[in-house]
């Protein structure tokens, strides 16, 4: 052993001590870096008696709770897409006291309370006809939201996709300096730490699985699927194509379809596709209730009689053949055996004649409505392109009475509201036309209309109780209610899935960060120790100096 | 455990968010005051709240129709009290009218206010309520309910319902599924158009009585047990025997003269129908016009003691101008033999022009020609078990002998009118001497039993809106009431428990204080502070 290797002994201290400085600095200049695993210079004695030496400079991570970090951050995705899309539902359901459904439709059935004690009053009449319109405009209103939160689901994955795809680029690159660096013999920390970082992201868009190959590179698979989106530098490619026939989106990784389980696309696809899911369930659920409200009051609205008679109606509803029976006749509502009844009155208001049309399900059409109406010496029914008109003779006016066959509502003939579901239900243009024509009267049994009759829209009002909605069992506000509170609940409890996943994640990510997390006091007293002992190896470099100063003053 | 320092102060930082999130949102429920900003806050109370809320706003609507109600029947209500006022000042006047001691001219004044008492009865039957309808004119509530036809000298001479109907009630919701008439029915204050006690027709028929209008009447009517009538109208023959005094002057009126009679049976008898057309004739002289009322006579049946079969031959016979009717009429009860009696005239009415009616409660019946023919019966005088004569008509009169024989039994009225007093004077011996001499009060005193009737309908009326008024009162209060409870459980469901909140929001703020003072705490230290 010279005395001159003492010199090398004390050059590698100041090198070892040195790298551990440089990688405290390291540390604490990322200190607040996303991602970020701490690392840690481990030093080894050199033997024989041969000084320091840097093994490694080692990257302080947990590989498993990578993997879990992975898969929670999938659930992660999915919970906030999902509560994102709720809250925005929500959002639409959320009740005004003062324009809500709710109380449009109170205002609705008590306007036509106030009719039905005073049914010539012209103000009253335009407040039914104002608050019918604002019934209909209230229903398109939400049911259009609806229509804009699925299309917006629509640009959403879109941007989501396109996010994934570069994720997955970025990745790749990643993937091939890492391989690079570790075939130089270099371990690269900062891309690994930065690959881990963005394959959690991933996750969180597209729920992956993520496994180590051999040369350092990652396989990353849509979780649960085993669908390849990377391998190493191998890229594919996520798309989103729009499937008109069924109008559902669908996710492709190069040519073959993939329906993630987790990450925000999962919530997204789902939400836009499931015909059970909330936004189609809320949009099915508020036709039902349109529906319904149309057919109720068209039905009662149709039966009765106006402050003025008609001279000419036309149906609202076109058959596909006059000849065929109306049943079959491709109309919104099939009408049912029964009859009807047309009085025509003459210009005092005394009855003029009496026609009774009888309908049998299945085979009377059109055609022989008409004709039974035509019969009517003082009526004129014609069929132009599938829809009936009915005209009084010069001087006459006519009411009708009595449905019970549900061919005037299936006709639309005489009735309150058009359409057949939320996005298009609209006031009927006779009603829009002429508050005269409301129909707040019934014919009464000698055949003649009384101005001041108001049974008709007492019955109307009344429709407020009547249990029509799933199954008889529910009025419209039950209906409205529970579509409001089943919407509430899934918004609640999707922002509770989120904080417990949001949990699940803070604790993997809090286990993680035990291991990998710089501590600024820790990498102070490495900072303190390393800075020592760069001083005592300078001071052996200079004692061992101070040495062979005195050997060569010996020999002088 | 390893605390590296990222952890502390991303623990700190969502501490504090927690801290504040919940902070903020007590801060938005407490400025809002609501405790449901979203469904999801409380999916139940949310829909609940939508429950509570439609409930709200039908008893709000509710109440609102009570309160339309009260103000129709109120008026209704006032109105009948009117009603009642002038039918009573009505029979004051009747009843000073009905003494003999008043000599015409008090009458003609007694009948001026009656006049009066009809245009005040018509104009407040057609009274209209604050908001315009017609309150006796149930559903047809923007036409008058009473139209007037006035005579030449400009006073209501008839007064015709709307022949659309008057009577269909208008019906508003005053408490979930119940349903309240919002007025009363025109004809069950001022009686049906067709019946005797016919509001108007009664005051007008006071009026004309009043003003001189007298009624020439063949009270033809034979009372029970087959009494005769002793005003029975036999005729006379002499041109001079009535003479007729009008405004127009007088003439003497001969009343003998069949010709004047085609419809009555009997070919001698006078009639009813031809002593109007004697006097109408006479009218440009007198300015006295004549009509004729119908004829009418009441038969009790408490005769129907035995059976009987009418066959046409002698002993079980009956004739009714000149129809023989056939049939049995045996079995069962008087009243259900005197039923099938009546259906057996009823029969034959086209042909003999006379209607039998059973008078209800009772085993009677009367017999009527309405347009005032005579009613002639021919009949055996035989008393034998199947005798119709003894066991049906009992004529103690008029029929003699054993054989078969014909009586006139009823003559149609004559009511004479003019636009002044008029008389007559009958010839001595003449046998309706009582009837034409008869200045009498006979109309007015009839029409004080109308007045009754149509006071009692008017008061019945009254009664039945003041009982309607007052169950729509206690209506009102179990709404209002009703509506508080609502209130405050609506309250309980969307409204924020502010001194619950307020503390909540004290303790959310002494967090948020003691996170930030924490924090702070641990972020300021670190070895960098101790090291030199």
């Amino acid at each position: 052993m010279s005395l001159f290797s003492g010199f090398e002994i004390g050059r590698k201290a100041l090198a070892a001590h040195q790298a551990v400085l440089d990688t405290v600095g390291h540390n604490l200049a990322n200190v607040a870096t996303r991602g970020y695993a701490r690392q840690r210079a481990e030093l080894v004695a050199v033997a024989p008696r041969n000084g320091v030496e840097v093994a490694q400079i080692r990257r302080l991570r947990d590989r498993f709770l990578d993997v879990q970090l992975i898969q929670e951050g999938g659930g992660l995705g999915r919970a906030q897409a999902q509560v994102n899309l709720l809250q925005r539902l929500e959002s639409i359901f959320t009740e005004d006291p003062e324009a809500g459904l709710g109380a449009t439709l109170s205002r609705f059935f008590r306007a036509f309370q106030d009719l039905s004690v005073h049914p010539t009053d012209p103000a009253l009449r335009v407040t039914v006809k104002e608050a019918g319109a604002q019934v209909a405009a209230t229903f398109r209103d939400l049911r259009g939201g609806l229509d804009v939160l699925k299309a917006d689901l629509v640009t959403e994955i879109e941007s989501r996709v396109s996010a994934a795809n570069g994720l997955v680029t970025e990745i790749a690159e990643l993937n091939r300096r890492i391989v690079a660096a570790r075939g130089g013999g270099l371990e690269p920390s900062d891309l690994l730490d930065r690959r881990d970082l963005l394959v959690a992201q991933l996750s969180e868009i597209a729920g992956v699985a993520a496994s180590d190959n051999e040369n350092g590179s990652v396989r990353v698979t849509i979780a649960g699927t085993g669908v390849r989106l990377l391998d190493g530098d191998l890229v594919s490619t996520l798309t989103v194509a729009l499937d008109g026939s069924t109008n559902t989106v669908r996710l492709q990784v190069d040519d073959e379809v993939v329906a993630p389980q987790s990450g925000a696309l999962a919530a997204l696809v789902g939400a836009r596709n499931s015909p059970t899911g909330p936004i189609s369930q809320a949009a099915s659920d508020l036709d039902a209730l349109a529906r319904s409200i149309i057919d109720e009051v068209n039905r009662l609205h149709a039966s009765g009689a106006g402050l003025t008679g008609h001279a000419t109606l036309t149906a609202a509803n076109a058959v596909s053949s006059s000849t065929v029976a109306l049943t079959a006749a491709g109309l919104p509502s099939s009408p049912l055996t029964g009859a009807f009844r047309i009085v025509v009155h003459d210009s005092a208001g005394s009855v003029a004649s009496t026609v009774d049309v009888s309908v049998t399900a299945g085979v009377t059409t059109l055609e022989d409505v008409r004709s039974a109406i035509d019969a009517d010496p003082n009526l004129t029914a014609t069929i132009s392109a599938g829809i009936l008109t009915v005209s009084a003779a010069s001087g006459m006016t006519y009411a009708f009475a009595s449905d019970t066959s549900d061919t005037l509502l299936a006709l639309g003939l005489n009735t309150f509201f058009t359409g057949t579901d939320a996005l298009t239900i609209g006031e009927s243009p006779l009603v829009a036309g002429d508050v005269a024509k409301i129909a707040a009267a019934r014919v009464d049994s000698t055949g003649l209309v009384h101005r001041g009759d108001g049974e008709n829209a007492l019955a109307l009002a009344r429709l407020r109780t009547k249990p029509t909605l799933r199954g008889g069992t529910a009025t419209f506000v039950d209906f409205l209610g529970t579509l409001v509170s089943r919407v509430g609940s899934e918004a609640r409890d999707a922002t509770q899935a989120l904080d417990r996943q949001e949990a699940a994640v803070e604790l993997v990510e809090n286990l993680q960060q035990q291991t990998s997390g710089v501590s600024t006091d820790e990498e102070l007293l490495t900072l303190t120790q390393a800075q020592h002992a760069y001083a005592a190896a300078a001071r052996y470099i200079s004692t061992l100096n101070d040495v062979i100063d005195s050997l060569f003053q010996i020999t002088r | 455990m390893r605390v590296p320092t990222s952890a502390t102060y991303s623990r700190v930082g969502i501490d504090l968010q927690a801290a504040l999130a919940a902070l903020v949102r007590q801060q938005t429920l407490l400025s809002s005051g609501r405790r449901i900003l979203s469904p999801s806050d409380d999916p139940g109370g949310a829909a609940r709240s939508l429950t509570l809320r439609e409930r709200q706003g039908a008893g709000e609507q509710f109440r609102q129709n009570v309160a339309e109600v009260r103000g129709l029947l109120g008026t209704a209500d006032s109105v009948l009290q009117t009603v009642i006022e002038t039918v009573t000042q009505a029979r004051e006047s009747a009843i000073q009218g009905a003494n003999d001691t008043n000599d015409a001219l008090a009458r003609q004044s007694l009948a001026s206010r009656v006049d009066a008492l009809v245009e005040t009865l018509v104009s407040l039957a057609n009274s209209r309520a604050n908001s315009g309808e017609y309150l006796f004119g149930g559903q047809e509530s923007t036409v008058a309910p009473f139209a007037v036809t006035r005579d030449s000298a400009g006073r209501i001479a008839q007064v015709t319902p709307n022949a659309r109907g008057i009577d269909r009630e208008i019906l508003a919701e005053v408490a979930e599924g119940v349903t309240i008439a919002t007025g009363i029915s025109g004809t069950t204050v001022f009686g049906a158009s067709t019946a005797p006690t016919y509001a108007f027709d009664v005051l007008i028929r006071l009026r004309d009585n009043l003003a001189g209008t007298r009624i020439l009447s063949l009270e033809s009517d034979v009372g029970p047990g087959g009494a005769p009538n002793p005003l029975k109208y036999l005729g006379v023959d002499a041109a001079t025997d009535l003479e007729v005094r009008g405004p127009g002057g007088s003439t003497a009126v001969g009343l003998t003269v069949a010709a004047d009679d085609a419809v009555s049976y009997s070919a001698n008898a006078t009639s009813a129908i031809a002593t109007a057309a004697r006097i109408t004739a006479a009218t440009p002289a007198t300015g006295v016009a004549a009509t004729v009322t119908a004829a009418r006579i009441t038969y009790s049946a408490g005769t129907f003691a035995s059976d009987l079969t009418l066959d046409g031959t002698p002993g079980a016979r009956l004739v009714i101008n000149g129809q023989s009717l056939t049939g049995s009429v045996s079995g069962g009860t008087p009243g259900e033999r005197r039923d099938r009696l009546v259906a057996l005239v009823n029969a034959s009415a086209a042909a003999t022009g006379v209607r039998a009616d059973a008078v209800p409660g009772t085993d009677d019946f009367a017999l009527s020609a309405d347009d005032g023919r005579n009613i002639s019966i021919e009949t055996d005088a035989t008393v034998s078990p199947n005798s119709v004569n003894a066991t049906v008509f009992g004529f103690a009169t008029g029929l003699t002998g054993t054989g078969p024989a014909t009586a006139v039994v009823a003559r149609g009225g004559v009511r004479l009118t003019a636009s002044g007093p008029i008389s007559t004077t009958v010839a001595a011996g003449a046998d309706y001497a009582d009837q034409l001499t008869g200045e009498g009060t006979t109309g007015i005193q009839g029409a004080l039993g109308e007045l009754a009737t149509m006071l009692d309908r008017a008061i019945a009326g009254s009664t039945t809106v003041g009982n309607r008024l007052a169950w729509v009162q206690l209506l009102d209060e179990r709404l209002t009431s009703d509506s508080v409870d609502l209130a405050s459980t609506l309250s309980r469901t969307e409204d924020l428990d502010f001194v619950t909140a307020i503390l909540e929001f004290r303790q959310m703020q002494l967090a948020y204080e003691r996170a930030l003072a924490s924090g702070a705490e641990v972020l300021q230290t670190s070895l960098l502070d101790f090291l030199r």
